[in-house]
């Protein structure tokens, strides 16, 4: 009987020990040496920075072709970008130096930190963008504006109150496109990156948000004021002769 | 008795020794896996550079004709097809 017990103790023995070392076993044959993993550390970190810079690059030459933005504010965005730019190019150059492991993982986290001013160059400059080319088209706008009121200045025996009505509505959404673009410049132009701060991530947040909401008014503003002054002009070419362009009086 | 004991605790230390130092190798892989890619610039949807209200609009600014109106309203439409993808951009930049 206790024999009997024994052999059956000794197969439980080999069972579960078998059962334990399987995993283990599994793992060395995936495992890589120290060396092998650093290298894929650094392999991975520089793919990630690479792709960083690129981006930040885009984003420079975004900001050189503003054409609506005070050249202080494109320098101070240009400066930011240069900066995150050469932070990424010294962590590189560390990185691919590391020659130990747990020091190649914390260089590689610090990457992922840096995504906070990343993120928020990023919002910005683009928010910031589309602002830039709103007020572009304010300035298209408008000298179509002046077009059409010389043309309407010349208007005889036609009533032109309802062009003029237009023009008025059409001039009201042109000033608030202009304020609302600027007021998502000045919103999101003095944002700095919270690293973490939940106070002032909850901040900018708030302000991107607002400033969101200000686009959605510039586009809405920018549609309706595109109808009125389309409306506007299909009306003086129906007038033919009584509204003829200057050129051609 | 006392062996039955000593086997049951061998076991034992076995079987943790071994999830351990499988879960372990199993964290210390995942530090390896690359982080998804940042929504890039480059993968955004471009569009042309800014410029000023006369650089896009191709008429001269004393041309008040039918045909220069129209034009103009053409490149009013373009720059406003710009915008809407600028605007894009910023919604793909605040929600990622």
């Amino acid at each position: 009987m206790s024999k009997f017990f024994g052999l059956n103790s000794a197969l439980f023995i080999i069972i579960i020990a078998a059962i334990s070392a399987a995993p283990l076993a599994f793992a060395q044959t995936t495992k890589k040496s120290p060396g092998e993993s650093l290298a894929t550390i650094i392999n991975v970190a520089d793919k990630e920075i690479s792709q960083k810079t690129d981006s930040l690059n885009s984003l420079a030459s975004q900001i050189n072709s503003f054409g609506k933005i005070s050249s202080t504010l494109k320098d101070s965005l240009s400066l930011s970008v240069q900066n995150e730019a050469n932070s990424l190019s010294d962590l590189k150059a560390k990185i691919d130096y590391d020659t130990s492991l747990p020091t190649a993982v914390a260089d590689y986290k610090s990457i992922v930190d840096s995504y906070n001013i990343y993120n928020l160059l990023l919002s910005q400059i683009r928010m910031i963008a589309a602002s830039d080319r709103a007020l572009t088209i304010v300035d298209s706008m408008n000298i179509v504006d002046g077009k059409v009121r010389s043309r309407t200045a010349s208007l005889t025996g036609i009533n032109a109150a309802p062009i003029n009505q237009m023009l008025s509505d059409f001039n009201s959404k042109i000033i608030d496109i202009s304020a609302q673009s600027n007021i998502v410049i000045k919103t999101v132009s003095g944002l700095t990156p919270d690293m973490g701060n939940a106070v002032k991530l909850a901040a900018n947040s708030a302000a991107f948000k607002s400033a969101r909401e200000n686009i959605q008014t510039v586009t809405e503003d920018l549609a309706a004021a595109r109808k009125d002054i389309g409306t506007i002009i299909k009306y003086l070419e129906e007038m033919g002769d009584a509204v003829a362009p200057i050129s051609q009086k | 008795m006392s062996l039955k004991v000593i086997i049951f605790i061998l076991v034992i230390v076995l079987i943790i020794a071994g999830f351990s130092i499988f879960s372990l190798l199993r964290s210390s892989k995942t530090v390896l896996q690359p982080k998804p890619a940042v929504n890039s610039v480059a993968s955004s949807v471009t569009s042309n550079g800014q410029g000023n209200g006369n650089d896009k609009l191709t008429s001269s600014v004393n041309d008040t004709s039918n045909a220069a109106l129209n034009s103009d309203l053409s490149a009013i439409d373009n720059q406003m097809q710009e915008l809407g993808t600028d605007v894009k951009n910023v919604d793909q930049s605040l929600n990622q």
